[in-house]
């Protein structure tokens, strides 16, 4: 009896072991679901507090595209007045005597227009800079920047071509240069090049953008009738199917790779024009990689401008971070370096020579007429953008837009003393010609037909970004995990 | 009256002989002229000239013989002096380019007075086989002439590229709207 009992004890607590394993096993499982709903639940509220930020984001960019206050009207305006002003001096040009209109003769018959067109084709070259290069090595910061970067290369190269045209008069004759153009010479190549990175930086810049437009026309439907139109035939058709994100992507990469050597290329071709025209300052191998170096400085230097200028008009702090200005700024610190690097090459291999044929042009470069001019050139254009984004408090957005945009002013004047004084110091000595031969300083149309391209680049540039948003919301939201199309479904409760 | 008819007669005298005194000076039988003419003695090629007035032969008087070049007058020998026959004569000894039949200009001319010269083409000089650059294929060549690798590099380039951009054009305007089609988000 005793040993039933024992056995039947036994069996209840085997039997109550088994139940406590089971009950161990459910409880658990229970557990493991509520930590997966908790983390689930976590992970969706994270997902759609930055959805939320995104959509807030989308508000904050449509914004300036809703209304243009007083003051961008009256910037629109006096935009407008310049570029008419520079119609009317360019009309003048061609009209009467281009000997009474402008101050081009013999020797410098390249003056500001084709400084300012240098100085448009090494802007122009921000669009590689930032959109291809950053992006193909993963720099995730380039995101918000990229369109900004391509608009101010789609401007700057077309103003770079309207220069050209400008430099050449009669412009009825253009398409001579296709007709009769020859392929052996470097004017052939870069207008080739030049029409080449115009449709390249004009792709890269719209497929990028057609989400974007998308958006525009489905948000902003109170706008014109002719508003409304572009929106609608630029989305072609987008309803944001997988394959329509794929072309859009294959797209924007395959451009992005094609571009970096079509931007060295154009401005490299721009190098030649000057290496392969008999004047002893430009003869120089050093010409080509010189000039990119210079482009990306200054491209980088009007990125910075460009992107604080946007920030405060378009308030647009929360997404053109300061955490952007102090990457930029570290990048103009490295690209001014380089810049330094082929300067030296450029001017002190020729100085510690000094051969007669270099002499005279150096001197007046170093210690004659033209050093003010030099010397503000390398302290504002090199020196101090090389140096004084070293420190952290430089590359806050105020004193780093100073600094940029003084080097950018330098760049233009950089430019002017490659092209003028490269060409009043011929090979043979300028001897009796006459006196308006001998000094070049621009006329007073051709100042005006200079400003009104600067004009008409600003105003591309305002126009561009009154009609679409000026920074890439998907390409930012990408970069953080989120689908674009998240943004425009309703956030799960 | 008389001392005026006296003092008269005196200015027509002296301007008689003012006026007839080049003429008795420089008076001579006639202008010189010069025949050049070429002569082939068993291989060697002797220019010769001779030099008369009036068919007389002139003796004694210099002529220099030259090759007409593109630019002047190459001299082929120093001047030679006529003999009693008013002949003088040079061997052609060089060996000069002429045109594309090989034909060069002798020229002989009287050393006293540059404007008295004679001239022969003879076909002594080497058939020159003129090429025009311009039909050559190089940098500086017309356009229809440009070097094959430039042509062939640049149209690489060209073709790449933009066919790269054809095709992104492509999926744009004919892929694009019908990739949308039937998709609801």
């Amino acid at each position: 009896m005793e040993k039933q009992i024992i056995e039947s004890e036994k069996g209840v607590k085997e039997m109550l072991n088994i139940s406590s394993e089971a009950e161990e096993k459910e409880k658990y499982r229970l557990m493991e679901e509520k930590l997966l709903l908790y983390k689930e639940t976590q992970n969706d509220s994270a997902e759609n507090a930055k959805i939320e930020k995104y959509r807030i984001m989308e508000e904050d960019l449509l914004r300036p595209l809703q209304k243009i206050g007083m003051a961008g009207k009256i910037w629109i305006g006096f935009l407008i007045a310049v570029i008419l002003c520079g119609v009317y001096a360019y009309y003048l040009q061609e009209a009467r005597s281009k000997y009474e209109t402008i101050s081009l003769r013999d020797y410098t018959m390249w003056g500001v227009y084709i400084s300012t067109f240098v100085f448009y084709v090494a802007l122009s070259l921000v669009g590689a800079l930032i959109s291809a290069i950053l992006k193909l090595i993963k720099f995730e910061w380039y995101r918000p920047l990229s369109r900004i970067a391509e608009i101010i290369a789609v401007a700057s190269i077309v103003m770079a071509g309207v220069c050209i045209v400008a430099a050449m008069g009669r412009p009825e004759r253009l398409y001579f240069l296709l007709t009769y153009g020859r392929i052996q010479s470097p004017i052939v190549w870069d207008v080739i090049v030049i029409m080449t990175y115009i449709t390249a930086s004009c792709l890269l810049l719209f497929m990028p953008l057609i989400p974007g437009i998308v958006t525009c026309r489905d948000r902003l439907t109170d706008k014109p009738g002719w508003q409304k139109w572009i929106y609608r035939t630029l989305s072609f058709g987008w309803k944001g199917s997988p394959e329509q994100w794929n072309i859009v992507r294959k797209s924007v990469k395959l451009l992005a790779v094609m571009v970096i050597p079509v931007g060295i290329s154009i401005h490299t071709v721009t190098a030649w024009l000057f290496a392969s025209t008999l004047r002893p300052e430009w003869d120089s191998t050093n010409f080509g990689p010189y000039f990119v170096s210079g482009a990306f400085t200054l491209g980088a230097a009007g990125m910075i401008v460009a992107v604080y200028t946007f920030r405060k008009v378009y308030k647009l702090e929360k997404y053109l971070e300061e955490k952007h200005f102090d990457y930029l700024g570290k990048m103009l610190v490295l690209l001014s370096l380089c810049y330094l690097y082929f300067n030296v090459n450029e001017y002190y291999v020729p100085s510690y020579k000094m051969s007669t044929l270099h002499a005279d042009h150096l001197m007046d470069m170093f210690t004659g007429k033209t050093a003010p001019t030099y010397w503000l050139v390398i302290l504002f254009g090199i020196g101090i953008p090389a140096v004084l984004p070293m420190f952290p408090a430089m590359r806050k957005p105020l004193p780093l837009t100073i600094i940029a945009g003084l080097a950018v002013i330098a760049a233009w004047f950089k430019r002017y003393l490659i092209v003028v004084p490269g060409l009043s110091h011929p090979f043979l000595p300028i001897q009796d010609v006459p006196k308006s031969w001998m000094h070049y300083f621009p006329s007073l149309v051709e100042m005006t037909v200079i400003a009104a391209t600067f004009a008409a680049l600003l105003l591309i540039i305002t126009l561009f970004s009154r009609l679409f948003p000026i920074i890439s919301l998907w390409e930012v939201a990408e970069g953080d995990g989120i689908s674009i199309q998240k943004i425009s479904k309703p956030i799960k409760k | 009256m008389k001392n005026y008819l006296k003092s008269k007669l005196i200015v027509k005298l002296l301007a008689g002989v003012a006026f007839s005194m080049p003429i008795l000076l420089f008076a001579q039988d006639g202008e010189p002229t010069i025949k050049l003419s070429i002569v082939e003695k068993d291989s060697v090629k002797i220019c010769k000239a001779v030099v008369t007035t009036d068919s007389k032969p002139v003796k004694g008087t210099d002529v220099n013989f030259f090759v007409k070049r593109f630019f002047g007058l190459m001299p082929l020998a120093k001047a030679e002096t006529t003999d009693e026959n008013g002949e003088a004569s040079v061997v052609f000894e060089k060996k000069l380019p002429g045109d594309s039949a090989g034909n060069i200009t002798l020229i002989a001319q009287l050393d006293d007075d540059e404007t008295i010269i004679d001239q022969v083409v003879v076909p002594w000089g080497a058939k020159v086989k003129f090429e025009s650059g311009m039909n050559e294929k190089a940098l500086w060549a017309s356009r229809a002439n440009a070097p094959l690798y430039l042509i062939i590099i640049s149209n690489v380039i060209i073709i790449g590229i933009w066919g790269t951009m054809g095709y992104i054009l492509y999926l744009l305007f004919f892929k694009m709207k019908k990739s949308g089609i039937g998709y609801n988000p």
